[in-house]
């Protein structure tokens, strides 16, 4: 799964410009009532629906969902990066001696919303929910995972998941198919936070209005233009070591054109004061805030982010053959891609699947950008004059895209740009129609661990359906990650994680372009916090106002 | 010869002193159509000689200049790299000669609103003349289906249809072909008011009556008597259908890159107005001169086929 990105497209940014001038003309200006509000942070997105549903959120905890809903285990996000720490349970979870079986104790005086204690049977209810056809499209690591969980369609017929044992209201012990030394980190996302049982069965009222855990709850929600969080007077701060919870009221903003609110933050008056962009600056954005000393100081970037990649069809003509792949490799122009982006301020090369920051990460290039090499692997491959591509990108990542073609024509490779929505290209490459030789997107792991980086994409059980882009189908690729995958000493699985890293590069199925940089632009009355390279998002659950 | 036909009068134009000298001294006399043509002459000769014109500094624009480029992508210079090299400078990010993206955007432009124009003239024509000039219950069924093409939503359409349509298909032709087809239905309506006057008139029911077949009367008689209307109209709904394209690619539905498009460089450029202002002035400018000199065209040429707006 990918996270928690989503640029405005231009036709939403030009609906958003045209209202942006209609208020001006008309004389209204947005806000007012600070007076009584001093207390307020104000969250600028530029998402259109934001569902709270734990069950399909994918976002990371450390952001929307983290505000209002806890879960097993949880991330506490430093400046350095994040580790997983215990939230609902008392510990990070206890393995039994092959792996297979993890067992959690809850903690005391943990209440919903509503002052009704939260039992394990709730936890065991919220994940049992997620199996829910009805409810697809959230994080779903656990799913095949837990003993049982291949065949269960969730709890609204009154089954249950025999994987899971509540033996009493305290304990909850989960019994997997194989040894998973990830599961913390599987712990810790969106579908292990609690559901009152039977609660939930009108699953779009829930997704507007969830029973909250933390210590938010949703006051109003007014779908693509604004939702209330307030204090649930239930959260008890002494059981929670990661949320700090100081703002009393958090009002997130949607539909908000990025342009606009890039102004709003340089400019700082009124409610900017206390808002923060939810999503990462684009280059134009920062150069305007570059063209500001004052709004520079306030700016946060991250060292890393989110990886822009391209997919290499191992199932197109051209590109099944390894020696194409390899010349796609050495022709692509990183330096001139990166600069596309807004330079060192906006991105860093990568030439590895691992990001820098991740176990398993070393810093390697099997194709350092040699355009000579490039044809003579064409030559070889029977294609002396060159080979013309099709690219699938979407609509607003066509800057990278652009970059890439003109690095490529070097080498003879002609690039046909496709650019979609991007909504309709991941359902054709997913959905039955792949006709894509190369597709430029992003991934960004949902935890940090190497198997979020790279088992989704290259497991041939992904091909079709999955994140297998390249449709990679290599039987040695598979076995290495399964072996990877059960490791649960962590120095063996970093070691195994960078051999698969090089043993993927080799085949040449994927071209990694560039890591993200992300940048955010805090009002002045928000309390100095860092973003570290992951998770590259500000943690909403720590942000405070000054005074 | 005195027309009393309530149909467009601003458009209805009876053919008198219409030779094409007489047309020529009308319009060399108006200064506004000699600015206006000669704009557009120079648009067309640099949308012709593209490759010539941009190859005098050696640019194309396609190429990457990013040694022109501070390390955040900004363009190095005064207004925004402007200088022998780079005429108007050059992109933020990829350094790419911005005159050549206006030269070979003018390219796109003028191909895609002129193709459309003819496209949808030729349709709105051959509609309009046979609905009104063999009305009935014809006229009546093509009438009602120009009023559902007036009420459609073109442009929702026309973004639906880009985002699905494959990629193997080329772009500026197939954005041509679907502008057209959904121009014409103004013209249509106008030609079909002057043919259903011109049906009635004492030359057409003359040769009717001297058994001349219909298709005769339509080209001999009532085509030639409507040209000066559908020429008039032509240059007016030039400037639409370029605007149509540079508004579809500024919705990033249009061309697709790195074929060069205003509406897709001034989409882009937006987002640069405060940093980079010249980045969105230059095709800005061009796409304003280019729509204007057709529009104030279009009036000289109508000012001088109408006797009734002589000057004063």
């Amino acid at each position: 799964m990918t996270s928690p990105i989503s640029r405005s497209r231009r036709l939403v940014a030009a609906a958003a410009a045209l209202t942006a001038t209609a208020l001006v003309i008309t004389g209204c200006t947005s806000g007012g009532g600070d007076e009584d509000a001093p207390d307020t942070l104000y969250i600028l997105s530029t998402d259109t629906t934001i569902g709270w549903d734990p069950a399909t959120n994918v976002n990371f905890p450390s952001t929307w969902n983290g505000l209002i809903a806890r879960r097993l285990t949880t991330w506490k996000v430093t400046d350095s990066g994040v580790e997983v720490v215990p939230d609902l349970a008392t510990d990070t979870g206890t393995p039994s001696d092959d792996g297979t079986t993890w067992t959690y104790t809850l903690k005391d005086d943990i209440f919903f919303e509503d002052g009704t204690p939260i039992t394990s049977a709730d936890i065991k209810y919220g994940i049992e929910r997620s199996y829910s056809p009805d409810l697809a499209g959230g994080l779903h690591y656990h799913n095949a995972i837990i003993v049982g969980g291949s065949e269960y369609t969730g709890p609204f017929d009154g089954a249950e998941l025999e994987g899971i044992e509540t033996p009493d209201d305290t304990t909850i012990v989960f019994h997997l198919t194989t040894a998973y030394g990830d599961w913390p980190w599987i712990a810790a996302t969106n579908p292990f936070a609690p559901v009152p049982v039977g609660e939930g069965t009108d699953l779009a009222a829930y997704d507007e209005d969830p029973v909250a855990s933390g210590p938010y709850q949703i006051d109003s929600n007014v779908a693509g233009s604004e939702t209330v969080l307030v204090r649930n007077e239930y959260w008890k701060q002494e059981t929670d070591e990661v949320r700090t919870a100081q703002p009393d009221t958090i009002v997130i903003r949607q539909s908000q054109n990025p342009s606009t609110t890039a102004q709003a933050l340089i400019s700082d008056t009124g409610d900017a004061a206390t808002s923060i962009n939810a999503y990462p600056l684009s280059a134009s954005e920062l150069a305007l805030v570059n063209a500001d000393p004052a709004a520079q100081e306030r700016l946060v970037t991250s060292d890393g982010g989110v990886l822009y990649y391209v997919a290499l069809n191992n199932d197109s003509e051209e590109l099944s053959n390894p020696l194409v792949r390899q010349a796609v490799h050495y022709a692509t122009d990183r330096n001139a891609i990166v600069l596309a982006q807004g330079g060192d301020q906006a991105a860093v090369a990568a030439t590895t699947l691992i990001p820098d920051g991740i176990a398993g990460h070393e810093d390697f290039d099997l194709y350092p950008e040699d355009v000579d090499k490039a044809k003579e692997l064409l030559a070889e491959a029977g294609y002396p004059d060159g080979v013309t591509l099709d690219l699938w990108v979407a609509n607003e990542d066509t800057a990278a895209a652009e970059a890439l073609q003109q690095g490529l024509a070097r080498a003879d490779i002609t690039v046909n740009i496709n650019p979609l929505d991007i909504g309709v290209m991941y359902g054709d490459a997913m959905g039955g129609n792949p006709d894509y030789d190369m597709m430029l997107t992003y991934w960004i792991g949902d935890y940090p661990s190497a198997n979020a980086y790279v088992s989704l994409m290259f497991d041939s059980s992904y091909i079709d359906g999955g994140y297998n882009l390249s449709r990679t189908n290599d039987p040695s690729v598979d076995t290495a990650l399964h072996e990877a995958i059960a490791e649960t000493d962590p120095d063996t699985a970093a070691a195994d994680w960078t051999a698969i890293d090089k043993q993927i590069m080799g085949l040449g199925s994927m071209l990694p372009l560039y890591l993200t940089r992300n940048s955010y632009l805090a009002g002045s009355d928000v309390e100095p916090f860092a973003v570290p390279a992951y998770p590259p998002y500000p943690d909403f659950t720590t942000l405070s106002l000054a005074g | 010869m005195t027309t009393t036909t309530a149909v467009r009068d601003d458009l209805a134009v009876p053919t008198r002193k219409t030779g094409f000298r007489t047309l020529l001294g009308k319009l060399a006399r108006d200064p506004w159509a000699v600015a206006s043509s000669t704009t557009i002459v120079v648009f067309v000769l640099a949308a012709v000689f593209a490759d010539q014109l941009t190859g005098i500094t050696g640019n194309d624009p396609y190429t990457y200049h990013q040694d022109l480029l501070d390390a955040k992508g900004q363009p190095t210079g005064w207004g925004g790299g402007i200088g022998a090299d780079h005429w108007f400078g050059v992109e933020p990010l990829t350094g790419r000669d911005l005159f050549a993206i206006v030269v070979y955007g003018a390219r796109t432009s003028l191909f895609i609103g002129i193709s459309a124009t003819v496209l949808s003239v030729l349709i709105g024509t051959i509609v309009g003349i046979t609905s009104g000039y063999f009305g009935g219950w014809y006229d009546r069924i093509v009438s009602r289906g120009v009023d559902v093409m007036f009420g459609f939503p073109t442009l929702v359409f026309l973004i639906a249809l880009m985002a699905i349509i494959p990629a193997d298909v080329p772009r500026p032709p197939f954005i041509a072909l679907v502008i057209g087809l959904f121009g014409w239905p103004g013209i249509s309506r106008i030609v079909r008011g002057q043919a259903l006057a011109l049906r009635e008139r004492n030359f057409v029911v003359a040769s009717k009556a001297m058994g001349a077949r219909s298709w005769r009367i339509v080209l001999g008689q009532v085509l030639p008597n409507v040209g000066a209307t559908i020429i008039v109209v032509t240059s007016i709904i030039i400037p639409g259908m370029i605007a149509a394209e540079a508004a579809l690619s500024f919705l990033g539905v249009g061309v697709t890159p790195p074929t060069p498009s205003w509406g897709r460089t001034i989409g882009d450029a937006v987002l640069w107005v405060r940093t980079s202002p010249m980045y969105l002035v230059f095709p800005g400018a061009a796409l304003f001169l280019i729509t204007l000199a057709f529009n104030l065209f279009g009036d000289s040429l109508r000012d001088a086929l109408d006797p009734r707006t002589a000057r004063r």
